[in-house]
């Protein structure tokens, strides 16, 4: 009997596994509720917290094919009384969520048990897919209450299911017991074919806890408990929140060495990737048809990228339906001299041809597996492929490796698309498949300058041209944007852009067409304003002359800070400002210079009086890294408030004649 | 031989079978297609060529809706027309569900039943049974022709049928038709002027209209089916008495009829009730301890099957369970308020303004309050949303489903807007007051003191009434204390920079009947910019009142979120060693909607700033616009105008 493996952290199920366990007693059993928590009224180091989980406890039993969960929360306040209302996502092809059971117990004991039926809702269904969500509320749930409720959760006989405990949730958690019972036979099939070897499983979890394997003479299972899980905080500018809660990851194992896992797994990638860069029937024509003997290696290296990247990119087109598919003639590519010959392909079989054209080009070049760090990162102790998103390429070239990525749309060469660097994946080498870093982009090359030319009137408002160019990842990602629409669009998406930075209500015109595949090249923009810039300070009037700064927010106000700070990528923005004065107006002050720099960023800002009648502005701000430990959060925010005092620091001039307001 | 023949011929049709069959695209959508459009504006996503909808009625309570829809993309923004779908409830019933689609190459799809996938979205309303089937029309870019059709057989609560005839892209054609039995009658209504003349022929009638303008979406604009033109019609066996008539007043009886017994009192409810009013004889106590109780004591879950979406349930049911959707804690409370004396009435509204629209009659409407008869000598001044009946009996207008709103205010949401308040015979259209201003207040009173070096600490008392109120404790009842902290402290830095918030109080957070007080207090450390002998201080130092409002000639109304008036008042003791050198001038500006006024004293080392904004009217024109960036611009400019500072020489 062959069981296929599910894979773990991607059910619907597991979208459920943080609500929790039941125990198998009687429907009337309910764990007695202490004094203690009758009395409970805040959550320590969380005060004002709307309810606190006292009890949850999770089994999930692969050799009885049932997951159950029962959990108490204690209501502190009318705004924790949501958690009376409970909604249970399932698959109901492969599960069956039954047992349910609840009551509220009142502060001054009273119990009123749930004796309704729970609610059956479609989500989904067709295509053989059946998503519900089993949904019930409990009765008259007050601040002071205690909530208890449970459910199973069973599945097909043939199945097994390897959970993914997410221990965190948006309640501070007292006490959580979890029990997971293994599949334990030998019959257990995993990718591959191969049979699977026990369990394993990746912690992320305090120091001091950690699952423990236990034993009887019937079974073997593991188990987890844990006291006081503080509730989780979403923050802005913070690495993806799946990575950032406290779980045990498990899965089925053929290894139980993290080496030979990645071993294994490399040589099925290392094979899979060759055998469709190999079938490589006119790759060697296109290299020569698109390069020239004479070229340098890059020269050639760029033709070749330039050639990919010209070919449709499904990966960045609507979802295309099967009949639509075959309208066009497309197949499915099962080599590079297919992806070739259709001029089609996915981002990553776009890379496979790119490293078939550069081998037939006469360069080494690999493939290197890599998560999507917009979602994930790597951590080789978790042994599941899962962990991967994409591919991009290495190839080497006068020794040393280039890391390169056709296979984004608009990406240009020599830069890799944000999401597939800075981080750890698996690579092809001359040694074998073995782990590598990717590597991170440069400040430069995601790069925002800004040149404004521009009139005060004597109504106060300047009115000018601005041209602004965007370089590397920045036009990237605009041109992806822009890619989704037309002419207008492009127009408005840029003007957009522009009005953002500006003093509320500018009128912001494009007068140029930016190119906007031309991959290779900034994006460059060019504008005529007007907007509202001086206000009144009696007879004089005062000036923001970093006009690309007025109105944008502190980007981290709050003192305190729980998560890492998390950008997308290094970046650099350069601003320069001429501002002509009207007739009669003069400088009276201007903001002295701002020079700022840390281990991780530079600020900085020049003003001067150009001519008599006009003022010159200059800002520089430079951020070099991506990742900041929470410990470094106090630097991170003085620096940024120190730029946003810089920012706003105003000149002030003495005005002949001025009307009043803009 | 004939046996290879067969084996061949099996082959071949393995092969045809393998490929998708050819779509056969109807001749409606082909001659929809075919036709020749006018030009449209470059930012036009997508044209409806043809909305047809064709209404066979089977009984009172049956019908069949049988829907056509043809649509060319002519923007990448358009493809979202090619999601389709049918929404239906419980008892209704798909017939037939069908899409075709017609790329910009001339390749042809068809969806067939069995391509459409029933999906629903988490929402907040714990159980409905409203479902859709859907699908994604292949072959979806600019120049596509994508087409849809559908066929259900639908139960109905009441003899009414609504069509709504514009988008937020324009209408080449859109048609209403109607089958009635023999012997019945229609009556149908208009939003506005009628469109289109009805076309009759035996019991079958039709109304067309073409080339219908898109409802352009711009910011702070209405609801969409606000501003649609639509046409209402209600159908009706002459002196049959179980159909509903089209009149505010026979609505009123309808749902009087529906709601009938659900307000009956239990030993349970009075028992409650006169535990809750032991001690309490006035009016006014009675009214808002009974609604203190059920903002607060029932939760708002919402679960509607079938009829649900109009009757609500039993107020034993409602008080047991301790919850229940908008209607039920209207009845819940309406049945205790009964038990203590006080009448109150069931009110049908909408939360989106303009959408309830008095020439039109009808059941629709997503939100229900209550009525409460205000005895003769109440006064008004008391109580600010009072509405007064043809019969000149005055009625108090409350929400209980909103938790934070005292009797006797109005959300802005609902202000301004018809309601149906169902009587005991019937039922009267009301037009919901618009509140007072001054009902509705953010009130700013800051003291602080400014250091040679330009830090400036000190405290701002923030008082909020109303709404202002409301938002905010919805705001901060919901989070914990590290939460509150980040939200004040995100508030404080759209207007101070490099601050530190030292502490924030907060009073009367629980007291709904009551203004809500926060006090802050903060040091900035670089509030005063020195520029060598001078020295640059805003005097706002908090809130911000202008807007964005785009320069793009407008076509809707504007709407805000309500009618208000925010003061603020600041103090600043100036440093020892300066005085003021330069003061902006005074600002005032009224424009009949709105006004906007500032102005800034010196008096001795202090200087001292206030400024009002006055909004009187919760929606504006489209032709006003150009008054409201004036004022935009005023405000704007107010906000960031500056003191000038002078170091004095010793």
């Amino acid at each position: 009997m062959t069981f296929p493996l599910r894979t773990p952290a991607r059910s619907f199920f597991l979208a459920i596994s943080l609500l929790f366990a039941v125990s198998l007693s009687q429907a009337a059993d309910w764990p007695p509720i202490t004094p203690e928590e009758q009395s409970l009224n805040s959550v320590p180091n969380q005060p004002g917290a709307a309810a606190i989980i006292l009890f949850h406890q999770e089994t999930d039993d692969d050799l009885m094919h049932y997951h159950s969960v029962t959990m108490r929360i204690k209501i502190l306040t009318d705004a924790g009384r949501k958690y009376g209302d409970v909604q249970l996502p399932y698959n109901r092809k492969h599960f069956k969520i039954s047992e349910i059971a609840g009551r509220t117990v009142h502060s001054d004991g009273t119990v009123i048990p749930f004796e309704g039926k729970p609610f059956d809702k479609v989500i989904l269904k067709g295509h053989g897919i059946r998503v519900h969500v089993k949904s019930f509320t409990l009765p008259d749930v007050q601040a002071g209450s205690i909530i208890d409720y449970r459910y199973s959760l069973r599945y097909d006989d043939n199945t097994v299911y390897a959970p993914e405990w997410i221990v965190q949730s948006d309640l501070y958690d007292r006490r959580a017991s979890y029990k997971f019972v293994p599949y334990n036979k030998d019959n257990l099939i995993l990718a591959h074919g191969r049979i699977g070897n026990g369990v394993s499983w990746t912690s992320y979890l305090p120091k001091g806890f950690s699952p423990k394997q236990e034993s009887n003479q019937v079974s073997t299972w593991v188990s987890l408990n844990l006291n006081d899980v503080p509730a989780f905080t979403e923050e802005p500018f913070m690495p993806p929140v799946d990575t950032m809660k406290l779980r045990v990851n498990f899965y089925y194992r053929i290894n139980g060495k993290m080496e030979d896992f990645w071993k294994d797994e490399g040589k099925y990638w290392n094979k899979e990737v060759e055998g469709f860069v190999n079938r490589k029937k006119g790759v060697a024509e296109a290299v020569t048809q698109a390069t020239a003997a004479t070229d340098t290696p890059e020269q050639k290296l760029k033709k070749l990228y330039t050639l990919v990247q010209s070919f449709e990119n499904q990966s960045y087109i609507p979802y295309r339906a099967e009949q639509e598919e075959h309208n066009l003639g497309l197949k499915p590519n099962e080599g590079a001299e297919d992806v070739l010959s259709q001029k089609s392909g996915t981002h990553d079989e776009l890379n496979r041809l790119y490293a078939s054209l550069a081998r037939a080009a006469g360069f080494q070049a690999w493939m290197m597996h890599v998560p999507d760090r917009s979602d994930q990162f790597f951590d080789k102790n978790f042994l599941s492929t899962d962990q991967f998103d994409g591919e991009i390429v290495i190839v080497e070239v006068n020794g040393k490796d280039m890391f390169l990525d056709p296979g984004t749309k608009f990406c240009p060469f020599g830069v890799l698309n944000w999401r597939y660097s800075t981080d750890e994946g698996l690579r092809q080498s001359a040694n074998g498949v073995v782990f590598a870093q990717s590597p991170s982009s440069e400040y430069n090359q995601g790069m925002t300058t800004r040149l404004a030319r521009v009139q005060l009137t004597q109504e106060g408002r300047v009115e000018g041209n601005i041209g602004v160019a965007f370089y590397g990842l920045e036009g990237m990602n605009l041109r992806l944007q822009a890619d989704k629409t037309d002419e207008a669009g492009k127009k408005k998406l840029l003007e957009d852009r522009l009005r953002d930075w500006l003093p509320g209500n500018s009128d912001v015109t494009l007068m140029n067409a930016p190119k906007w595949t031309d991959t290779e090249t900034p994006l460059i923009a060019e504008f005529k304003i007007s907007s509202p810039l001086a206000t009144s300070a009696g007879k004089r009037w005062i000036i923001a002359p970093h006009i690309f700064q007025t109105g944008q927010r502190a980007l981290f106000p709050s003192s305190t800070r729980t998560n890492p700070v998390y950008f997308d990528y290094p970046s650099r923005e350069i601003d320069e400002v001429h501002i002509t004065l009207p007739p009669g107006a003069e400088v009276e002050s201007l903001p002295a210079n701002d020079s700022l720099k840390t281990e991780f960023s530079i600020y900085q800002t020049t003003q001067k009086a150009e001519a008599a009648n006009a003022i010159f502005s200059r800002r520089e701000l430079i951020i070099g890294g991506v990742g900041f430990p929470t410990s470094m959060y106090k630097d991170i925010k003085d620096f940024y408030d120190k730029v946003k005092t810089g920012d706003d620091q105003q000149v002030i001039l003495k005005a002949a004649s001025h009307a009043a307001g803009n | 031989m004939r046996q290879e023949i067969k084996l061949v011929f099996a082959w071949a049709v393995l092969c045809l079978a393998a490929r998708p069959a050819a779509a056969a695209i109807p001749d409606w959508v082909r001659q929809a297609a075919d036709q020749t459009l006018p030009s449209y504006s470059t930012e036009t996503n997508a044209v409806v060529l043809l909305d047809a909808t064709e209404i066979t009625i089977l009984s009172a309570d049956e019908h069949i809706e049988h829907y056509r829809r043809a649509v060319k993309i002519l923007r990448q923004e358009g493809r979202q027309e090619a999601h389709v779908g049918v929404t239906f409830r419980g008892q209704d019933k798909v017939l037939s569900v069908h899409a075709w689609g017609r790329d910009s190459a001339g390749h042809e799809y068809e969806l067939k039943d069995k391509d459409f996938l029933e999906r629903n979205s988490f929402t907040e309303v714990l159980y409905s049974d409203i479902r859709r089937r859907a699908a994604s029309i292949p072959g979806a870019g600019p120049g596509s022709i994508l087409a849809f059709e559908y066929e259900v057989r639908r139960h109905t609560w009441v003899n009414q049928l609504q069509w709504f005839l514009q988008e937020d892209v324009p209408v080449r054609a859109t048609t209403y038709s109607a089958q009635f039995p023999a012997g019945w009658e229609y009556r149908d209504s208009w939003s506005g002027v009628p469109l289109a003349k009805a076309i009759e022929n035996g019991g079958h009638v039709e109304w067309t209209v073409r080339d219908l303008p898109a409802i352009e979406h711009e910011p702070m604009m209405p609801h969409i089916l606000s501003l649609s033109a639509r046409m209402d019609i209600t159908y009706f066996v002459p002196g049959n008495p179980g159909f509903v008539p089209a009149s505010w007043d026979g609505l009123g009886k309808w749902y009087s009829a529906l709601a009938n017994g659900r307000r009956t009192i239990t030993p349970e409810i009075a028992d409650k009730t006169h535990q809750l009013l032991a001690g309490k004889t006035s009016f006014d106590d009675k009214l808002r301890t009974l609604a203190s109780f059920v903002q607060g004591e029932v939760r708002y879950v919402a679960i509607e099957i079938g009829i649900g979406g109009h009757q609500p349930h039993y107020a034993a049911d409602i008080f047991r369970a301790r919850y229940g959707d908008c209607k039920d804690k209207v009845t819940l409370l309406s049945t205790m308020l009964q038990e203590a004396g006080i009448r109150s009435y069931y009110v049908l509204i909408d939360t989106d303004r303009g959408f309830v629209k008095p020439s039109l009659p009808s059941s629709l409407s997503n939100h229900a309050i209550l009525a409460v008869e205000l005895p003769d000598d109440a006064k008004n001044q008391a109580y600010h949303s009072v509405v007064t009946l043809k019969n000149g009996k005055r009625y108090l207008l409350f929400d209980p489903t909103n938790p934070y709103l005292p009797v006797g205010w109005m959300a802005g949401y609902l202000q301004d807007s018809y309601a149906l308040l169902v009587t005991d015979d019937g039922g009267e259209l009301v037009h919901t007051p618009i509140l007072p201003p001054e009902q509705n207040t953010l009130l700013r009173n800051g003291h602080f003191v400014l250091d040679s070096s330009g830090a400036l600490s000190g405290e701002i008392v923030e008082e909020r009434s109303g709404d202002r109120a409301s938002s905010e404790r919805g705001a901060l009842l919901h989070v914990d204390q590290q939460n509150r902290t980040q939200h004040w402290e995100r508030r404080l830095s759209g207007s101070l920079q490099d601050f530190t918030l030292q502490n924030v109080s907060v009073e009367q957070l629980e007291d709904f009947q009551k203004n809500l007080l926060l006090t802050y207090h903060f040091v900035a450390p670089q509030y005063g910019q020195a520029r060598g002998p001078l020295m640059l201080v805003r005097p706002r130092v908090l809130g911000i009142m202008s807007f964005d409002i785009d320069r793009k000639p407008r076509h809707n109304p504007v709407e805000f979120d309500d009618v208000t008036r925010e003061t603020d008042t600041y103090e600043i003791e100036v440093p020892a060693d300066y005085v003021v050198d330069d003061v902006p001038e005074p600002v005032k500006l009224d424009l009949g909607f709105a006004s906007y006024q500032s102005k800034i004293e010196v008096q001795g080392k202090k200087i001292r700033y206030w400024r009002e904004y006055l909004l009187r009217q919760p929606a504006l024109p489209p032709d006003h616009i150009a008054d409201l960036r004036k004022l935009e611009g005023i405000i704007g400019g107010d906000e960031n105008s500056a003191v000038v500072l002078k170091k004095v020489t010793p």
